[in-house]
């Protein structure tokens, strides 16, 4: 009986104990850890300057809301705030002056594409700014003696349209610089077509190791992309991190952004799996809404096969792949495996959904020929179609496919 | 570059173990390498060459799957075999060196140990719970299975299997957005539960083990140890019932994986330790529902990720035998899953999801002296991210069918 008095002695102090210790979500910041990255990218997507002007990206549809989301990156940088948008298509960005003194201030922004329309001023009272910038970098300046306003940016879209995307740079950016520059033409090829190329996903593994200077060059590299960018982070941006670096250098890994016709989820599975809080939430995030395609993004494969690249939790990738299907989405886009492979209606409950992974922007691919470049997205009328554009690296024609191509689907110019 | 002799001998002590003493009564049973085998085991084993051997294997498949998995596991689309190389084969790199230290530490050579813990007929097993953050609950885990061993003569036996494995409740997490600053009714933190979950899990198989006449009929026998076949087809069913966002509508997520082709071996690599490997492949089928609706969606087959499973094995004599009214035995474990299933992986640095577990594990057997039932009590710890400490209780009954079969 003593025994047993004792056991539930020490119980109820093991529960006391328990609960004094325990601490909300994320107070220490183990960034490494899925969930602490969503509470790091919604502390990135908004800031409150030194003399108490309060910067936020908000959703593009609701810009006078009270809250703000994770759709992109403010930043204190070279002096200045600098805001990027996660997104390839409209965003918005909510300023409240506060108390500040003073009348107006220059903000730099980021990953924002040249054909875009920036405008500025009250909700209902917008006022469309000058181009000020070059290719994807603008400068803007915003009022701040009017009270609250809001900065809008706003795309136009063809009928047709072209997304590229592909994952996986680690240790060779340079290769990924030469694919930033083989854009350029495909920009041109795509304006010669009247589909104008849209944006680009990029699929995690930004780094190989995920210190700031990694990801911080990453980073002046997409300077020159010709076209904004969208990221979520791999394994190799993410592992080990205590300061939410991928988080602070490129904003969010989880957000969802519409660009025209097609409906983008990107989602942050840099540790094999997906916060908990995201699976709650992929109802709402894959929910397709007005757009005519919806398209997911993750640098884990959902869908492993045989590549032995799949996601640490299978369970959060059944529920992925459950709620793909549910929302019938079109495509789920994926790196992590260093090459180009499709998988084609994978089964889930009664439907299915087709995979591609692209993990082609320069990281090694062991023995063989590599194989570097994008995959395109075509989306012409109710169709999407997909294809490899090769970008090789130099000394190799583009043509010249080498061994072991059977599972890559190449463009035909190509 | 002159190596020194020592660094060698050493190098070869710790792989071979030492030589077990040598009864000259029993010299005739070993007639190829005379100073090899274990005294009075019936088995003629040289648990050093048998080491020697397992070490030259499993370093071979290690080192192929490493050099595989970096050169041609993206190429060929080859990553899962090649990682389960590499898994697999570091737990018998691992078995054959820990071995030779364990036969160097045993006073009395490596003679067998009576009733060794193996499978028991019934486990009950607990894995614990609980959550240091705010809101949030992670439930204590409790399964149980049965695996009654049939012996079907002296060669071979059958081990059916069931379990089912459960969450004593459910796991909740919050939603950790700092937009959340409400204070909520019945939270004690500002961020509200966003998701609750709770998992089950079902089994059923069976175990077929054959053992192979030995040693094999070759002019110079090794005895590196007698061999076990096993075929072990296996389906489980895991179902997650969550219920997400406001809303809390229930839905499930269901995946049924099925194990046709599981085949392997055990080898015996002396007296008292043992390295076991399965392999094979998985089928999936995945099946969900709505929303709010208590329907599943069921479809088509996926081929899934490889199977696989190796364990090295050693038993330890607590108690001398017939010394005690209750003879106590013990087992140490080293094993490794490749499976990503149950969310546990091991993961080093970047290298993030391509392992499952590792297990580390113990176990003691209890027996009153010719108690026909056992008690065995394990505990051990799942290594890699998601895992944890675990505790099992076994009763062991007495074998069906015919009495002598695989060890």
């Amino acid at each position: 009986m003593n025994r047993l008095l004792l056991l539930a002695a020490a119980l109820v102090v093991t529960g006391v104990v328990h609960i004094a210790c325990s601490v909300p979500e994320c107070a220490y910041g183990n960034y490494s850890g899925s969930e602490c990255r969503v509470a790091a990218e919604n502390h990135r997507a908004r800031i409150v300057t030194s003399g108490g002007v309060e910067l936020k990206f908000v959703e593009p549809d609701a810009p006078d809301g009270p809250g703000w989301e994770a759709l992109g990156l403010m930043e204190i940088r070279d002096g200045g705030v600098r805001a990027r948008p996660a997104g390839l298509g409209d965003f918005a960005i909510a300023i409240d002056p506060g108390d500040t003194a003073a009348t107006s201030m220059e903000l730099l922004l980021d990953n924002v594409a040249p054909d875009a329309t920036l405008s500025v001023g009250p909700v209902g009272a917008l006022v469309e700014l000058p181009f000020d910038g070059d290719g994807i970098r603008r400068t803007v300046t915003l009022p701040l003696d009017a009270g609250p306003v809001v900065l809008i940016g706003e795309r136009a879209c063809a009928a047709d349209y072209h997304l590229v995307a592909g994952g996986d740079i680690q240790t060779n950016p340079m290769q990924f610089e030469r694919i930033l520059e083989d854009l350029h033409a495909e920009l041109a090829r795509d304006e010669a077509l009247g589909e104008p190329l849209m944006g680009m996903v990029v699929l995690g593994d930004l780094a190989e190791m995920p210190t700031e200077e990694e990801l911080r060059h990453i980073e002046d590299i997409l300077q020159r992309s010709p076209i904004p960018v969208a990221v979520t982070p791999g394994n190799h941006d993410v592992h080990g991190d205590e300061l939410a670096l991928f988080n602070r250098v490129f904003g969010p890994g989880n957000y969802a952004f519409d660009v025209c016709r097609t409906k983008v989820v990107m989602l942050d599975s840099g540790t094999a799996d997906l916060a908990p809080s995201i699976e709650a939430r992929l109802p709402e995030l894959l929910a397709r809404g007005d757009a005519d395609f919806l398209i997911a993004g993750t640098h884990y494969p959902p869908y492993a096969g045989r590549t032995g690249n799949g996601m640490r939790d299978e369970d959060a990738a059944w529920y992925l792949l459950a709620e793909l299907v549910r929302n019938e989405a079109d495509l789920v886009l994926a790196g992590h495996y260093h090459n180009w492979r499709e998988f084609n209606a994978v089964r889930v409950g009664g439907g299915h959904i087709d995979q591609i992974v692209s993990g082609s922007l320069g990281a090694g691919q062991g023995a063989g020929t590599p194989h570097f470049g994008v995959t395109r997205l075509r989306f012409a009328g109710a169709e999407m179609t997909t294809c490899f554009v090769e970008m090789p690296e130099p000394g190799r024609e583009p043509d010249d496919h080498g061994h072991g191509t059977g599972q890559i689907r190449f463009c035909e110019e190509d | 570059m002159r190596r020194s002799p020592s660094l060698l001998i050493a190098l070869a002590v710790l792989l071979v173990g030492a030589s077990p003493p040598v009864d000259p009564a029993d010299l005739d049973a070993c007639p190829s390498l005379k100073r090899c085998c274990v005294p009075g085991e019936e088995d003629c084993t040289h648990p050093g060459a048998a080491r020697g051997l397992l070490f030259a294997t499993t370093a071979t498949s290690a080192t192929v799957g490493t050099l595989g998995f970096l050169s041609a596991g993206d190429s060929l689309n080859s990553g899962d075999p090649f990682s389960q190389m590499i898994g697999l084969g570091a737990v018998g790199l691992l078995g054959s060196g820990v071995g030779a230290l364990f036969s160097l530490l045993a006073p009395q050579g490596e003679r067998a140990v009576d009733d060794r813990p193996g499978r028991p007929t019934f486990r009950l097993s607990l894995s614990p719970g609980g959550s240091g953050t705010l809101d949030e609950s992670s439930p204590y885990g409790l399964g149980v299975q049965v695996d009654p061993r049939i012996d079907l003569g002296p060669m071979a036996s059958l081990t059916p299997h069931a379990g089912l494995s459960l969450g004593l409740g459910d796991s909740v997490d919050v939603d950790p957005r700092p937009q959340n600053t409400q204070t909520l009714d019945g939270q004690d933190s500002t961020f509200p539960v966003a998701l609750r979950a709770w998992r089950m899990r079902v089994s059923a198989g069976a175990e077929l083990a054959v053992k192979l006449p030995y040693p094999m009929k070759v002019r110079a026998p090794l005895y590196t140890g007698a061999i076990e076949i096993r075929y072990a087809p296996r389906w489980e069913l895991r179902r997650r019932v969550l219920h997400v966002g406001d809303d809390n509508r229930r839905q499930v997520v269901e995946h049924n994986a099925l194990y046709p082709a599981t085949v392997g071996f055990r080898w015996h690599l002396s007296p008292r330790q043992r390295f076991t490997l399965m392999l094979g492949p998985r089928i999936d089928w995945i099946a969900f529902s709505d929303p709010g609706s208590g329907e599943l969606r069921r479809g088509g087959a996926n081929l899934g990720s490889l199977y696989g499973e190796a364990w090295w094995q050693v038993d330890v004599p607590f108690t001398p035998n017939g010394g005690r009214k209750t003879s106590v035995t013990g087992r140490l474990n080293l094993g490794y899953t490749h499976s990503n299933l149950d969310g546990v992986g091991f993961d080093l640095g970047a290298i993030v999801g391509y392992f499952g577990p590792v297990e580390l594990s113990f176990d003691l057997r209890l027996r009153k002296r010719g108690a026909p039932v056992a008690v065995q009590i394990t505990g051990g710890m799942l290594f890699g991210a998601g895992g944890g400490p675990f505790v099992e209780l076994g009763l062991v009954a007495p074998s069906l069918g015919t009495t002598e079969g695989p060890p």
